[in-house]
């Protein structure tokens, strides 16, 4: 297939409306957190573990959706970081005493609760779905 | 059972073991590393070893036992300051056993975000990677280069380390320290240390890091029976016993001792990793008061880049001794016989390379990291190694013949496949 060939697909798919919407992940906290916004250098450092603490004051802690478009576009377009470079990262630190790689959770649904319970927590999801339960930190 | 058995059930293990570990409460972690290795060296007159901790090199052939490892490692982290971690590793050592041995147990202490004490055994971080050389999955190319790393053997201590941790504007400011022993067994012999201490400084901002450090082990080496070391003291001896030498029972005491030697290491290292492109790069001196376990010096430059699921990247590099000339002062009798020439030859060799001269050398490394998942990678290697000064005795790193007899012309290529994983 030439390269003309390659673009020209997506952009018909495009132009008839059938691709799928991106996603457009915001970082989040609950309402209660004290934490007001920060930086994209922030968030990496958030989940480069380098960022331990809020600027307020309590140990942040970092949340991850599962496998999907919400965080693969949060990798891309945020963390400007592969799936297997994060791996990589996290693990110098797991395999050194040095850190723990953030907790997975399954959906927005149980991120949403896990947040609500505990204003050090951070994570992100589909600006779609931020509601008055939790408040947006950053968005690209 | 084989070996590619156990190395199978050992993963099988590791696999039930994470169906397991989902299972565990959040504050209990258990999880773990492994590297599946295969390595040729192609000179019929060296062989390499991939590590300087394992007992077997190839010989123009091809091994399985390099890089080959397997770890597992249980954290308890509860509510609170306190954790604790224990770690267990498997990797052929020195003398030729799998048995795993333990590289972390030890009790955390975290009074705050900002700094990290641990009382017991944990990873003494001498260089850049120093605290994770066995985590071959999290570096780009297939081993630590060795023209820095094989400066220093160790890997735990045994008794306190701490990190401070601290942002200052957009970046992060580490210092951290440890004090203690620990015991290494090399190709030469086995290392005893009682007492050591190190310091290192780290600034992180963005893609840019650098990194200062100092560590000061003071230790012996207990050279294995037979081995380069072990017969060139037996060659000192004799040299006196015949007369040969007037001044070789002072050199041995003085320059050749192998108790309470003091080992000083300065190391200065930076990284640049940018997502797409990645250049790092250390260098070390390290001075010593002993010229079998000498100093050197040693540097090198690996540069990087991204692409997609592929990783090329190329390492250049260099390790030479530091060490003052010994200056055995020997004498030929007139009636010398060939026994008491071959003697006289070896030690004047000595004389002229420093004992320890004949590790300089030279590396090139070619190869390519693939991420074959988001928790496995595979890396082919080129390494080709000029060793220069080979006249006399072997590197720990490139063994060869000794003496005029030696073939080796001190060219040797090596080909690495690993496949990492962290599980």
């Amino acid at each position: 297939m030439t390269r003309m060939h390659r673009h020209l697909g997506p952009l018909i798919l495009c132009a008839i409306g059938v691709l799928p919407a991106q996603a457009e992940p915001v970082l989040v906290a609950g309402s209660k957190s004290p934490a007001v916004s920060f930086s994209r250098q922030q968030v990496q450092d958030i989940y480069y573990l380098r960022l331990k603490e809020l600027p307020g004051g309590g140990v942040i802690v970092p949340l991850m959706l599962g496998a999907g478009p919400v965080r693969q576009d949060f990798l891309d377009k945020v963390l400007n970081k592969s799936e297997a470079q994060l791996k990589s990262h996290w693990a110098r630190l797991n395999f050194t005493g040095k850190g723990v790689a953030p907790q997975q959770v399954a959906s927005t649904a149980e991120l949403k609760r896990l947040l609500a319970a505990n204003p050090h927590m951070v994570g992100y999801l589909d600006r779609a779905e931020a509601d008055a339960s939790v408040k947006i930190l950053y968005a690209p | 059972m084989g070996r590619w058995g156990l190395v199978a059930l050992a993963l099988c293990n590791a696999m039930a073991m994470q169906v397991r570990a989902e299972a565990l409460p959040n504050w209990v972690k258990l999880d773990g590393f492994g590297t599946v290795g295969v390595y040729h060296a192609d000179d019929p007159n060296a062989t390499v070893r991939s590590d300087i901790r394992t007992s077997t090199g190839a010989r123009n052939e091809t091994r399985f036992d390099a890089d080959s490892l397997l770890a597992v490692q249980l954290k308890l982290r509860p509510a609170g300051p306190f954790n604790a971690g224990f770690q267990l590793i498997s990797k052929k050592e020195v003398n030729s056993s799998h048995r795993p041995r333990v590289q972390w147990a030890y009790l955390g202490w975290e009074p705050s975000s900002e700094i990290n004490i641990k009382l017991g055994r944990a990873l003494a971080p001498v260089f850049l990677m120093s605290d994770y050389n066995d985590l071959y999955y999290a570096q780009i190319s297939a081993q630590p280069p060795g023209q820095v790393y094989s400066n220093n053997s160790i890997t735990f201590n045994d008794g306190v380390t701490g990190q401070w941790e601290r942002h200052f504007g957009e970046g992060v400011l580490g210092i951290e320290g440890y004090y203690g022993k620990t015991r290494v067994d090399v190709s030469l012999g086995e290392i005893e240390v009682p007492k050591q201490m190190g310091l290192s400084a780290k600034w992180t901002s963005g893609p840019l890091l650098l990194r200062l450090g100092y560590s000061r082990p003071k230790g012996g080496l207990k050279p294995f029976a037979g081995n380069s070391v072990d017969q060139f003291l037996g060659l000192v001896r004799d040299a006196q016993q015949m007369g040969l030498c007037s001044n070789c029972n002072q050199v041995y005491r003085e320059r050749f001792k192998l108790t309470d030697v003091v080992n000083k290491m300065v190391s200065l290292g930076f990284s640049w990793d940018d997502d797409t492109y990645v250049v790092q790069g250390e260098w070390v001196s390290r001075k010593s008061d002993s010229a079998i376990l000498s100093g050197s010096g040693g540097w090198y430059l690996l540069g990087a880049r991204r692409i997609g699921d592929f990783t090329p990247y190329i390492v250049l590099g260099s390790l030479k001794p530091i060490a003052e000339p010994v200056d055995l002062r020997l004498t030929t009798p007139p009636q010398a016989t060939t026994g008491q020439m071959a003697l006289l030859s070896a030690l004047a060799a000595a004389n002229a390379t420093n004992v320890t001269g004949q590790y300089h050398r030279d590396q090139l490394a070619l190869g390519l990291r693939w991420e074959l998942s988001s928790n496995m990678a595979l890396k082919l290697q080129w390494d080709h190694y000029k060793v220069k000064n080979r006249f006399w005795g072997s590197s720990n790193k490139v063994e060869f013949r000794m003496g005029p007899q030696s073939q080796f012309d001190g060219k040797v290529n090596t080909y690495t496949a690993n496949l990492d994983f962290i599980f």
